[in-house]
């Protein structure tokens, strides 16, 4: 090769190129693409040889700035990086499936929630037991169902929250006034902080 | 390794089937039929000199697509 320039192992250094042979009984093919394919961005990359013997790829930078040496070793640092990779993925093969298995186990095979087990598959009603006893399906239909003046009073103390100064209301020796500030320190703070 | 002769109006390029299947060759040439004037038959991929584009750099950024192509299919990440 007249313009051939140097030999570096196994990467020869010509003057706008450089061919970089590998072995493939060392480096599958699939790990060739995928070193290759990491230095797109920086050189254009032509595969080329026997598949059986020696493979050879030719990388040709995109941009005159790029070493070529440098890239050569780097391709060669990224056979030996996916190669580590293939291996530890075909060790973990197993493993990455049963977690995947057990992940989708967990959503699929479990036994339906205990809110689940009362809805009528075919109704698609509620067959929940109450405290004055089994529903009928047919009758009740969410949200129809009146509720008790006590239900309504609950209802209302989770909507509207008892205020601190009620809950205090006839205890000696509490400052009301305090509780209400600290009440309204949570919505008036720059107010609260000025006094 | 002479993947790519430049000719006067057009560049020939005669990928390895090693390493580049035909599906993926076919499919490279169905992305870059769009902008520029590229064929393929009898192994060998053409392709014609354009107003704007050099046919020699249009056969190097073929190459890296269909490599992309090749890497876009067989993995996932």
């Amino acid at each position: 090769m007249s313009e051939e320039d140097s030999i570096l192992d196994n990467i020869e250094i010509h003057k706008n190129f450089a061919i970089i042979s590998i072995n493939p009984k060392l480096y599958p093919l699939s790990v060739i693409y995928s070193a290759a394919y990491w230095l797109l961005d920086r050189v254009h990359v032509i595969i080329d040889g026997d598949p059986e013997t020696e493979i050879l790829v030719e990388i040709r930078p995109k941009d005159k700035k790029v070493d070529l040496k440098e890239i050569g070793y780097e391709f060669n640092d990224e056979l030996i990086n996916y190669s580590v990779y293939t291996v530890q993925a075909t060790r973990n093969k197993r493993l990455r499936e049963m977690i995947v298995e057990k992940a989708l186990m967990g959503n699929i095979g479990q036994q339906p929630s205990q809110t689940q087990q009362y809805i009528n598959p075919q109704t698609e009603k509620c067959d929940c037991p109450t405290p004055q006893g089994k529903q009928e399906s047919s009758t009740w239909k969410p949200r129809e169902q009146t509720l008790q003046d006590e239900e309504l009073q609950k209802l209302r103390e989770r909507i509207i929250p008892t205020n601190n100064s009620d809950l205090f209301k006839g205890v000696g020796d509490i400052d009301e006034d305090g509780i209400a500030n600290v009440q309204n320190y949570r919505h008036k703070k720059d107010e609260f902080l000025n006094d | 390794m002479d993947a790519i002769k430049v000719e006067k109006n057009r560049c020939v390029l005669k990928l390895n089937n090693d390493f580049y299947p035909e599906r993926i060759i076919k499919e490279g040439i169905d992305t870059f039929q769009n902008k520029e004037r590229i064929s393929f038959s009898e192994g060998r991929i053409i392709i014609e000199k354009n107003k704007n584009n050099n046919p020699e750099k249009v056969a190097y950024e073929f190459c890296d697509y269909l490599l992309s192509l090749i890497q876009g299919g067989s993995r996932w990440h």
